[in-house]
């Protein structure tokens, strides 16, 4: 099966029943089915430098930090190939040391309850080629790169376009065209 | 009765007994034979050269319509594939209505990778077209007046849907009416030119011969040797 049918499939289900909410614990596991969908995409859409990748092989990681709202979403992508690389994802806990999250190159930030953690965990980043997103409010004027955003009936998603270009991390103009917003500058 | 190459008529025995077209032909004087020849392998030869080239012309066209509604029906495919991975037809449809400033697109659609219709584009004055546009494999036709062309919208070396594009053939339309008027009015000039040149031409010809019947009728008349 095609890895875009799979995702599709992903998607679709979620998205029958899904119903949109201000509250994201109300229906986590189909909502964040759905947002794993999303983070798949991302990559499609990213362009991370070359030196990131030891060789052509090299696996293109997904890691989210935090408690899991995953579950086994990710399990029929484990492996298949997003553009030409294979896809891993790892999961850590809130206390990885920033080290090992940098071996991410897209890492998924769990919102916890302090927001200075969020904000811990970003300036940790700093200087590395991680893509960071997350769901959690304001993500992105925190130095996020994406930020999720619930938008009156789908799930959307902001851009911080200078911070990602910061880290070296590139975005298609096919993924900022279709941004709900998108962050040119840290005092946006 | 036959031509003599004074133009004068004189009565003579067919010997065939055809007196139909022949005996027309045959009646009219030899200098206007002359004209009519010319003139009739001249024209045969321009609109013979001219039909050519409207068939080259029409040809040339279409491929020329079909290779720019390729790479624009390509534009569009890479411009939507954004909205159709994240499945925001709102934006796919943004990206269809560019099409309005190419007044020959009457009808686009996009259709998904599980061929269910997508997002789609419509001129607003486009209304005679079965709408919305059925799910075709990759390619393009042509019927009798618009062109239509499906591509595959691709992502990662991975199809993720289908793009097709109708375009009225108004533009070809007034291309060949324009080729076909100017061709009849170079065929007039070129007509009326070769006349002119056929009447100046016969007279090289039949002069001689008017001068040998004269001097034959000379001898017959005067027995003059």
């Amino acid at each position: 099966m095609k890895l875009t049918a799979k995702i599709l499939i992903v998607v679709t289900v979620c998205t029958a029943f899904y119903a949109p909410t201000t509250n994201p614990q109300v229906e986590p596991s189909r909502e964040y089915v759905y947002k794993a969908g999303f983070l798949c995409k991302f990559l499609l859409f990213t362009r991370w430098p070359e030196d990131v990748f030891a060789d052509s092989n090299t696996e293109i990681t997904i890691g989210v930090l935090g408690k899991n709202p995953f579950g086994d979403a990710f399990e029929p992508v484990i492996g298949e190939e997003f553009n030409g690389r294979p896809l891993f994802v790892k999961f850590f806990g809130q206390d990885t040391p920033a080290e090992t999250l940098r071996e991410c190159h897209l890492l998924f930030i769990v919102p916890t309850q302090d927001r200075t953690d969020m904000r811990r965990t970003l300036t940790s980043l700093e200087g590395s080629h991680v893509l960071t997103v997350s769901d959690s409010e304001d993500f992105v004027e925190d130095g996020g790169m994406i930020g999720f955003v619930q938008t009156r009936d789908r799930i959307g998603f902001e851009i911080h376009k200078s911070a990602a270009s910061k880290a070296g991390v590139n975005f298609s103009s096919k993924l900022l065209r279709v941004a709900t917003r998108v962050v040119e500058a840290d005092d946006d | 009765m036959i031509n003599r190459a004074d133009g004068k008529r004189e009565n003579v025995q067919h010997t065939n007994g055809d007196s139909g077209n022949v005996g027309l032909w045959t009646r009219l004087p030899l200098r206007l034979k002359l004209v009519f020849g010319m003139v009739t392998v001249s024209s045969t030869a321009i609109v013979a050269f001219g039909l050519a080239v409207i068939v080259y012309n029409s040809m040339t066209f279409k491929q020329q319509m079909v290779e720019n509604l390729a790479v624009q029906t390509q534009m569009l495919a890479d411009n939507c594939t954004g909205a159709l991975v994240f499945d925001i037809g709102e934006d796919a449809e943004e990206v269809l209505k560019s099409l309005r400033s190419n007044q020959e697109i009457s009808f686009a659609c996009i259709f998904g990778e599980d061929d269910t219709l997508f997002a789609t584009y419509r001129r607003d004055d486009a209304v005679t077209s079965p709408w919305p546009l059925a799910l075709e494999d990759e390619g393009h036709r042509f019927e009798s007046e618009r062109l239509i062309m499906f591509r595959p919208i691709m992502l990662a070396g991975r199809e993720i849907g289908m793009i097709g594009i109708q375009s009225e053939l108004d533009d070809l339309s007034a291309s060949l009416r324009k080729s076909v008027w100017s061709m009849l009015s170079v065929l007039a000039m070129l007509l009326l030119f070769t006349y002119g040149l056929a009447v100046a031409l016969q007279r090289v010809i039949t002069s001689p011969i008017h001068q040998l019947a004269e001097t034959a009728k000379s001898i017959s008349e005067r027995h003059d040797y």
